[in-house]
């Protein structure tokens, strides 16, 4: 399949098509420094005073390419996809090349960016327990409590831009019997996967 | 185990043929207990017994008292005869009829007392839905199990008014990050199972 861009977009990046290919490579540089941390204006600045032009048409540029990337792996282009896409845009041979390189070489990475970009809950990471017992409180002296005390760590990611990941940590605690229900309980939920049903319905979209 | 001055004088009027009946007695005793064991219940002291409200109202308080403290600093019956007999002037009838309550809901007076105080979220149940991501709108072709869990948690009744609150903490996780949860999970079971059998 063929990608079509919007307008404005091929706008943006059509400053992209009169550059020898080292610029271009220096470019594809540009947007990977943008999906991993974010835009940085001053390398745009010094980008346009040698290309003399506005610090704005830089980082359109640079912004349009990511969007290309990230829409070419939105929809999972093939190589062969990607290469007419490209040479649809006014891009020549050697340019295409260059973009072939780096789109294979990121399409991974910007993948499971994606991915988890669509994730706005909390994932599961880690967790830590102590089992304990409870001697005594103010309303109840000498007693033998046994709890176990879990710290469950929860991380939600935010891709891209900042590749950074924030971690909130849950503190909880459980009593042996319900330690044994949860755990039965969620053992029963990985088998689910497992089973006839599951795997029917993963292979019948794939 | 000491009481104070106030809780002293009312024991000895509970103690006393003369300020509270029989009748009136035992009617104390199971109000004590019922208010104790169960924090629903309500019970109007006055409409107990008619006779003389204020020695009524101090001694049910001074028994409240009593049987919280005891059971508090995990009592025996026997100890907690001797006391009442000697300190408090009980009478033989009177001291058996309260022991013979205590012993019976000693554990349940514990049982109320260990739910008053401060603990962690306590997580009771759980609760899953399995997702198979065919389609997301930044991605043409996902194809991933995604586990949806739910940890139901008990938190201090103080916090939310009366009732023990259930909250819910609701988390994703990938088929790998359920297995290393379940996998930890499965080693603090084993562990105090080891605990507990030794």
């Amino acid at each position: 399949m063929l990608l079509s861009l919007k307008e404005d977009h091929k706008q943006h990046i059509s400053v992209l098509i009169p550059q020898p290919t080292n610029v271009l490579q220096d470019f594809c540089k540009m947007a990977l420094d943008f999906l991993r941390k974010g835009p940085t204006p001053k390398l745009y600045q010094t980008a346009a005073q040698k290309l003399d032009v506005q610090p704005e048409v830089i980082q359109n540029a640079v912004g349009g390419l990511v969007n290309l990337l990230v829409e070419s792996c939105k929809h999972q282009l093939s190589d062969l996809d990607f290469r007419d896409s490209v040479l649809t845009l006014g891009f020549s041979e050697e340019q295409q090349e260059t973009l072939e390189v780096f789109y294979k070489g990121k399409k991974q990475e910007i993948s499971d960016a994606l991915s988890q970009l669509t994730l706005d809950l909390p994932h599961y990471h880690d967790l830590e327990w102590r089992f304990e017992v409870q001697l005594a409180s103010r309303a109840l002296q000498h007693q033998v409590t046994p709890l176990i005390t879990m710290n469950l760590t929860l991380e939600t990611k935010t891709p891209l831009a900042s590749g950074s990941s924030t971690r909130k940590n849950i503190v909880l605690q459980t009593d042996p019997t319900n330690l044994v229900h949860i755990t039965q309980v969620l053992e029963a939920a990985l088998l689910e996967n497992r089973g006839q049903h599951s795997r029917r319905i993963q292979r019948s979209f794939k | 185990m000491e009481l104070s001055a106030h809780v002293a004088a009312g024991l000895k009027l509970l103690g006393s043929s003369s300020a509270i009946t029989e009748n009136c007695y035992t009617k104390l005793l199971e109000a004590g207990i019922c208010v104790i064991t169960d924090n629903q219940k309500v019970i109007n002291v006055s409409q107990l017994c008619n006779a003389k409200g204020d020695a009524v109202k101090e001694s049910y308080a001074a028994l409240l008292s009593l049987l919280i403290e005891s059971a508090r600093h995990d009592i025996d019956p026997d100890t907690l005869s001797v006391t009442l007999v000697q300190d408090y002037n009980f009478s033989a009838p009177r001291n058996e009829k309260l022991i013979r309550l205590y012993r019976l809901h000693k554990k349940q007076l514990q049982a109320a007392l260990s739910n008053v105080g401060i603990y962690l979220p306590h997580v009771v149940d759980a609760s899953w839905t399995l997702d198979f991501c065919i389609k997301a709108s930044s991605l043409e072709q996902v194809g991933s199990f995604l586990y949806l869990i739910q940890f139901h948690t008990e938190s201090c009744p103080e916090q939310y008014g009366k009732d023990s609150a259930i909250s819910r903490l609701k988390f994703l996780c990938t088929q790998e990050e359920l297995q290393d949860l379940v996998w930890k999970l499965r080693d603090a079971v084993r562990h105090v199972e080891r605990i507990a059998n030794m």
